[in-house]
């Protein structure tokens, strides 16, 4: 069976996660990414980790993770040649995803304003922090402006401390997965109402890490709007208030510690059973969940953790699949990637790798009954497919930088 | 009852939104789910979500609001601005999926839908006779999204989660907090929700571009565990390669130092600060008017400054309180570095450049009357995601639904809302 996006040619170019996300998404559906990288290569390739912590530009982690199945062909923009081989990509391209800076853009040409002046049916995806417009587009900015900008950092640590940021480049991943799902859309108003001509079938995207950081971070603000509190807050490892009725926090317990949440009446009724129904549960004190956990969270915390520090993770996750309450253990790696749920979905891929034989990545979050798990695809080496693809533009290799 | 024709065959008017003509039977609740259906519905597609009055969305019960310190006025389960966010331009019916009399209205439904989702625990909509298997059969187009917290099969595939409990499973929990000290997570930011979200659209747009083509449906079987997994890939990647398990790294960056969140002058002002690179460090010592300590030879490398971000961070915290925050930013973002103010909820609000990209849109609500909803964040010339509907009350369109669409008389809809199946 040919796939959502078989014959759908997408080019990227761009710098480390937030376009090569995209395009890799779009890939997973079947469009065939051609990845133009400057003669020095993607900055990925120096992002890591490294097999034995031992750099080298063929095998990092993020690299191979973000490229399976792409074809690498080196151009520099900054060159007429470059130039050449990048618009030859283009012209026959239906989506072109970028997350380079929009100064640098614009000074080449490769801004979405003009390139659809030059190919009116082109999908043209940029990917930034801020944006390609509204006052902050010009902005210096990385992932971390996206989080202190939205409202997110303010809610995350301990409330005497500094603010925390979501670590490890969420915004750049969010941004990828929000482009390639904004492609899909401008792909399907394509197909669903064609046109006589390419000439309104094209499209301009332009995502913003902030954006999509403010809208989730402003949804969930809205619940606090609830409660009477005036303001929404960072709250260490709870919740603000609790958002709501007590319990929305981490505890320790015996082996670590564990996210113990509930929402409903009969979630708490049915924790308090499984720990036996201490006398202070029916103390009229600890009836209320919303005064619990909105007045005196501590309180309740200090009567539950002594139950839970006799019990291991294991212990509590098993109480709770019984008697039916929310509870997670926090997990190590370790623990997570030997979790048989996700051998079983085949969840973990191994890349076909010529040094290392195979490097172990996360696949994608979806099962499609009626097809085959696709089999891993190697990433290419830097400039691998140049020559097969100047050929196939009808262009001599000489226009190539070395 | 005569049957209203597929919806999917008709082709868009040029003029049409993207999903236009597109109809949604909406089961999930919550966010994750209706968050997906909401981005559909700001394509154009109709969404019809279904409720009973015995099993509510529970986002209608998180009780009364207080809008500028009053209790808003109305039935509360009407007038939630958190429902209004997540549900807003979907059509709401009522419909007691366990009644035997609602199998035929739901069968009925579903030929004349193209898209069903749905987020409830694995084999909850089979036993109410609506598995994708038996759904199939009735309309093989329909394209099924199931978004359950481990998937639909799987030693885990009944474990119950709200968002913190699915990233706290995947590892990810554990990863947020101070450097040296105990996680503490995300626990006011359900990042799970959103994210499982985004990767659940994206297959389900994957196949809507599909089935025009192919006329054949699909079940998509969704894991927000491992929506989180794919985008935690760096920790899960380096533990497969080296062994090596991953701990808080507080507002660090791999390669670039500072990086950080920093005070400004006066109580509760903060601002993030990244820099990039060898020549941004240089400026920014610069502007700092070369203290002593950062005439360390050493600073000159980023390497070497990624290893005592400690010490750096220390001391460039001792500089920037003693400045005012709109001082940094203006200063820092002047001179090429990376600086934001830290926000709360109410400055995002009122922040221009928000405000400049569209991002939230005016609505009317019948009871709560105008308010700001966050739209979906694609800016986009052509194929606008757009806002025009409120939430729906409780039932509000049972009438457009079970007279319009599937044909039922005044006395059939009496009759089944006496017998509690529209209720």
């Amino acid at each position: 069976m040919s796939d959502s996006l078989s014959g759908i040619r997408v080019v990227e170019w761009g710098e480390l996660i937030a376009a090569a996300y995209c395009a890799r998404l779009l890939g997973e559906f079947g469009a065939q990414v051609d990845k133009v990288e400057a003669p020095n290569g993607d900055s990925a390739r120096g992002y890591g980790p490294f097999p034995g912590g031992i750099a080298d530009p063929e095998s990092s982690g993020i690299y191979v993770f973000l490229n399976g199945g792409k074809r690498s062909i080196v151009a520099d923009a900054e060159t007429a040649a470059g130039m050449q081989v990048l618009h030859g990509l283009i012209a026959r391209a239906d989506v072109f995803v970028t997350n380079q800076p929009i100064a640098l853009r614009r000074r080449l040409g490769l801004d979405a304003a003009a390139l659809r002046a030059r190919y009116p049916g082109l999908i043209v995806v940029s990917l930034s922090i801020f944006g390609d417009s509204g006052p902050h587009a010009q902005v210096p900015a990385q992932a971390i402006d996206a989080y202190a900008a939205s409202g997110t950092a303010w809610v995350i640590g301990e409330p005497a401390r500094e603010p925390l940021i979501v670590p490890l480049l969420q915004a750049d991943y969010q941004a990828g997965a929000h482009a390639a799902a904004a492609a899909l859309m401008a792909l399907i108003a394509r197909r669903r109402r064609p046109q006589p001509g390419a000439a309104s079938a094209g499209e301009s995207i332009d995502i913003a890490s902030a954006d999509i950081f403010a809208a989730a971070a402003g949804s969930n603000g809205m619940i606090y709007l609830y409660y009477g509190l005036q303001k929404w807050a960072r709250a260490g490892r709870r919740a603000f208030a609790s958002g709501g009725p007590y319990p929305y926090v981490i505890l320790p317990c015996k082996d670590g510690a564990v996210c113990l949440i509930g929402r409903a009446r009969h979630e708490w009724a049915r924790l308090v059973e499984a720990m036996g129904q201490p006398d202070w549960s029916a103390d009229p004190r600890y009836q209320d969940l919303h005064a619990m956990g909105r007045d005196y969270p501590d309180e309740v915390d200090a009567l539950i953790t002594p139950w839970l520090m006799r019990h291991t993770r294991a212990e509590l996750m098993r109480l709770a699949e019984q008697h039916g309450f929310p509870l997670g253990p926090l997990r190590t790696m370790a623990e997570v990637v030997a979790s048989p749920q996700f051998a079983q979905r085949g969840f973990f891929r191994q890349v076909p790798h010529a040094k290392h034989g195979a490097i172990t990545v996360p696949g994608v979050p979806w099962l499609r009954a009626d097809r085959q798990a696709p089999v891993p695809l190697a990433a290419p080496r830097l400039g691998q497919h140049t020559s097969e693809v100047l050929r196939e533009l009808g262009l001599a290799c000489e226009a190539v930088p070395a | 009852m005569s049957a209203a024709p597929a919806l999917a065959s008709v082709q868009a008017p040029a003029h049409a939104r993207p999903l236009e003509g597109l109809r949604v039977l909406d089961f999930s609740w919550v966010w994750s789910g209706p968050l997906v259906t909401s981005m559909l519905a700001e394509f154009g597609a109709e969404v019809i979500k279904v409720e009973h009055g015995e099993r509510l969305d529970s986002s209608r019960l998180r009780g009364r609001p207080l809008i500028d310190g009053q209790p808003a006025p109305g039935p509360s389960i009407e007038i939630g601005p958190y429902f209004h966010q997540t549900n807003h331009d979907k059509l709401g019916i009522t419909l007691d999926l366990k009644s035997p009399q609602a199998q035929a209205l739901l069968d009925h439904l579903v030929g004349i839908s193209d898209i069903v989702v749905e987020n409830l625990s694995p084999g909850a909509l089979e036993r109410a006779g609506l598995g994708y298997q038996r759904l199939c059969k009735l309309n093989p187009r329909l394209i099924y999204l199931s978004l359950a917290a481990a998937g639909q099969s799987g030693p885990l595939s009944g474990m119950r989660a709200y968002a913190p409990i699915m990233s706290s499973y995947c590892g990810f929990e554990a990863l947020i907090g101070y450097t040296g000290c105990d996680p503490i997570g995300m626990m006011n930011f359900g990042y799970g929700d959103p994210n499982a979200a985004i990767h659940g659209l994206l297959p389900l747009l994957a196949a809507i571009h599909e089935v025009e083509a192919s006329g054949c449906g699909q079940h998509i079987d969704m894991s927000q565990i491992e929506a989180l997994l794919a985008v935690v890939a760096e920790p899960v990647i380096d533990y497969f390669m080296n062994g090596r398990d991953a701990v808080p790294t507080g507002n660090r960056h791999r390669q670039m130092a500072p990086h950080g969140i920093y005070p400004a002058a006066g109580e509760e002002r903060w601002v993030s600060i990244a820099v990039a690179d060898n020549a941004q460090w240089q400026t920014l010592i610069g502007l700092m008017e070369r203290p002593a300590w950062a005439s360390d030879p050493a600073f000159t490398d980023a390497g070497e400054r990624v290893s005592r971000w400690a010490e750096l961070d220390r001391e460039l915290a001792c500089w920037t309180r003693s400045h005012e925050q709109a001082h940094l930013v203006a200063l820092l973002r002047a001179a090429g570095i990376a600086c934001s103010p830290v926000q709360d909820i109410a400055a995002q609000w009122a922040d221009p450049h928000f405000e400049a990209r569209g991002l939230r849109q005016s609505v009317t609500h019948p009871i709560s009357g105008p308010e700001l909803l966050y739209r979906t964040p694609w800016n986009m010339e052509v194929n606008r995601p757009e806002i025009r509907a409120s939430a729906p009350l409780l039932g509000q369109h049972n009438d457009y639904v079970f007279k319009t669409l599937l044909g039922l008389g005044d006395a059939d809809v009496a009759r089944l809302k006496a017998a509690g199946v529209l209720a």
